[in-house]
């Protein structure tokens, strides 16, 4: 029996450049992907990798005159939101598709409290009163946990701690029941205490608005928890993508297998080792305007072939039920993994 | 040498610290004062540091863990004298460095250096990668002559895993992690005998991060420096520590050897600490205890035990009593009324 799935947010190919004194960053370079709804895919990769480039180009965002969606599809609903006028596309963003971001502060607007805030959210989509709408936002105020809603709705942003203004973000995101919220790194530089309670209400609210949500992180541990399906993306590409426990179980291109292994895990430290180390990937990320030949990974890669790796860029293929990678050596790769111990 | 008296807590008695010790803190307080609302209001205080005792043995490297505002900083730099304690005591190397006149701190200082968090913004950005490796140097008047000094930060810059021609590059030209080396070549460049590394790696890629503990873990064993380590997440100072302290709102949670820490955490806050980190396995088993609300105010901490108000297991006795470090035996205290 096939099953029903529901796609809400499809991006196809994306190609998004920057102009530069240098020349033009490929920030990021044919990345595809697809949003179920009530599911979560995590975007994993290190600084630079174009995971905000490829959400800011969803919400057709980018610095106007330095930034530009220069290929490819980006559908939501099956409507290609490059043909939406502007005053269209404010529709969508909000109403449709909200965003929290990393650093809350640089999002909310100092002079305002943020009951008014959230109100004014809920006003630019709907028709709605102003009591109406400030009594809704305490009610989203309560649903994101904050203690004593009405009174800190009051309350102006900095008046609150890092934790509570994510809460407040979320909140703002939420306001008017989007089908798909795009998280950039939205625990980044909270409390881990902070994080597990914020990823704990994200989960919550998933389960009951069935939104499906873009989380962008670095983090696997973070990703683990909180993700159906998972992109890495390295330079601009994606490398590999399947479900979260093949990725976590198998992962398959040397890049992923590179950062799993290097994650210092709790309690992973070996016994009897007096200075133990953790497994390191050698060299350093490459700057995007100066991508290495071949396939970007190669001069870290343990597997580079001479021949082969350094020229030529290989293709994402799938690798078996539809675990995707893009590694020329995947094969042998896979042999070298099952041999060790 | 016991692994355990590497870090004990000390009491108040008159006990000489262990001779192998290189570093010894005794009740440390380092207070703020904060303006009240009104100009009439009652003067306040922050507690950043509040009675931290610990101690570092020559060659080991002893880590202090919390979350952001539990006093980290304020504690590393009070211990090098960069901030002026309230009170407490201070011994390095057999010095007490609060009885030490200006010049003789200066001396002390430069066994003492720092690894900053942010690599971007602790290297000027106007002087040579060269230039700031060997402004330690020229302070000091290490090394005879310039060539001298030139070859010195060459073997800095290999030290670190970078190589020499970097010495003419600018920091804009690094990465984060090239620069992170560039600020430990710089901590190296003068000899130390101990550094004081300050979230080192928390502003570093993954796979950037293993690259630098790994080195600081070379450093420790090649050259027998001792460290303490400042981080916000257990899971980066596991491979790296012999002794960990865990820190809340300014005050010592518990402190134990590492391996015993993580195996057998034993207060409520060390327990949450390991149970919040994300494990990086789908599926995994999270028997997580989720605290309650966020770090109270530090001008207005609660009254008995900081952590009783997020705590699981707080009783009434904890709102009243202000629990010490109790020893439990091997090297592991822990500042609890209802655990030891
Ligand atoms: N306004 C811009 N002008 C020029 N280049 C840009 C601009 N914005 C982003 N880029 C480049 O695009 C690349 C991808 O950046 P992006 O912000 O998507 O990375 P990221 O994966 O989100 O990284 P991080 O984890 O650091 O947030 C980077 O190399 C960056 O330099
Ligand atoms: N110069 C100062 N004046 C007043 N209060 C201060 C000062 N420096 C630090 N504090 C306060 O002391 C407390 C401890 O701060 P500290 O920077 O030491 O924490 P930390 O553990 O290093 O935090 P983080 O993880 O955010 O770096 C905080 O509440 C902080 O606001
Ligand atoms: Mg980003
Ligand atoms: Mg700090």
């Amino acid at each position: 029996m096939p099953v029903e799935r529901n796609i809400v947010l499809e991006v196809d190919n994306l190609q998004t450049h920057f102009s530069t004194d240098e020349g033009v960053v490929r920030a990021v370079d044919g990345v595809s992907f697809q949003l179920e709804a009530g599911k979560t895919l995590a975007l994993v990769g290190e600084s630079g990798s174009g995971k905000s480039v490829t959400s800011l180009s969803i919400m057709r965002l980018l610095q106007k005159g330095v930034g530009r969606v220069a290929g490819g599809r980006i559908l939501f609903e099956g409507r290609d939101l490059a043909a939406l006028t502007e005053p269209e596309m404010r529709r969508v963003r909000g109403k449709d598709i909200a965003m929290v971001f990393q650093e809350p502060m640089t999002s909310l607007t100092p002079v305002y409290t943020v009951g008014d805030q959230i109100a004014e959210a809920i006003m630019a989509h709907e028709p709605i009163s102003k009591r109406a709408a400030r009594a809704r936002a305490v009610e989203l105020l309560e649903t994101v946990g904050i203690p004593e809603p009405a009174t800190r709705a009051r309350a102006y942003p900095h008046q609150l701690s890092g934790g509570m203004r994510q809460r407040v973000m979320i909140a703002i995101a939420l306001a008017c029941n989007p089908k798909v919220l795009i998280a950039d790194e939205p625990t980044t530089g909270l409390d881990v205490t902070i994080q597990a309670q914020i990823l704990d209400l994200m989960r919550r609210l998933q389960k009951e608005t069935g939104m499906a949500i873009l989380f962008i992180t670095h983090d696997l541990g973070v990703v683990a928890e909180m993700a159906d399906r998972v992109l890495v993306m390295y330079a601009g590409r994606t490398v590999e993508e399947a479900a979260v426990e093949p990725l976590f179980g198998e992962p398959r291109m040397p890049y992923t297998q590179g950062l799993m292994a290097s994650i210092p895990r709790l309690g992973s430290a070996p016994e009897g080792v007096s200075h133990p180390r953790l497994q390191a990937i050698r060299g350093n990320i490459p700057s995007p305007r100066n991508l290495p030949q071949g396939c970007a990974f190669h001069p870290r890669c343990e597997h580079a072939s001479p021949d082969f790796c350094t020229h030529n860029v290989p293709a994402l293929e799938d690798s078996g039920m539809g675990h995707m990678v893009r590694c020329a050596r995947w094969r042998d790769v896979l042999q070298t993994a099952q041999v060790a111990p | 040498m016991t692994g355990s008296a590497l870090l004990k807590p000390t009491d108040n008695s008159v006990a000489e610290p262990a001779d192998e010790a290189l570093l010894s803190v005794r009740n440390l307080c380092t207070y703020f004062p904060v303006r009240g609302a009104t100009p009439f209001a009652p003067k306040r205080v922050v507690k950043a540091v509040d009675n931290l005792s610990l101690e570092v043995g020559r060659g080991k490297i002893v880590s202090i863990v919390g979350e952001s505002g539990s006093g980290k900083t304020t504690a590393g730099r009070s211990i090098l004298r960069l901030i002026e304690p309230t009170s407490g005591q201070v011994m390095f190397d057999g010095m007490d460095l609060g009885q030490l006149g200006p010049r003789a701190l200066r001396d002390a200082r430069r066994k003492m250096q720092i690894i900053f968090q942010d690599p971007f913004a602790s290297l000027n950005p106007r002087m040579s990668i060269g230039g700031i490796i060997a402004e330690g140097l020229k302070l000091h008047s290490i090394g005879e002559g310039r060539a001298d000094q030139r070859d010195r930060v060459a073997a800095l810059l290999e030290r670190v895993g970078l190589s020499a021609d970097h010495m003419r590059r600018y920091p804009h030209e690094f990465s984060g992690g090239q620069r992170q080396r560039v600020g430990i070549a710089r901590a190296l460049a003068v000899e130390p005998d101990f550094i004081l590394a300050d979230e080192p790696v928390s502003a570093l890629d993954v796979s950037i991060q293993a690259q630098v503990l790994n080195l600081l873990q070379d450093l420790r064993e090649d050259l027998g420096l001792t460290m303490v380590f400042i981080a916000h997440d257990l899971s980066v100072v596991e491979y790296l520590s012999d002794r960990v302290a865990v820190m809340y709102l300014g005050r010592i949670m518990e402190i134990a050897d590492a391996r015993d820490l993580y195996a057998n955490p034993q207060h409520p806050y060390t327990e949450a600490l390991l149970s919040a980190a994300p494990i990086p396995e789908p599926g995994a088993a999270r028997n997580r205890i989720m605290l309650k609300g966020e770090t109270p105010s530090p001008i207005d901490p609660p009254s008995g035990c900081v952590f009783r108000t997020r705590c699981p297991i707080a009783g009434p006795e904890c709102a009243t009593t202000t629990p010490d470090l109790k020893p439990l035996g091997k090297g592991h205290s822990v500042a609890c009324l209802k655990r030891g």
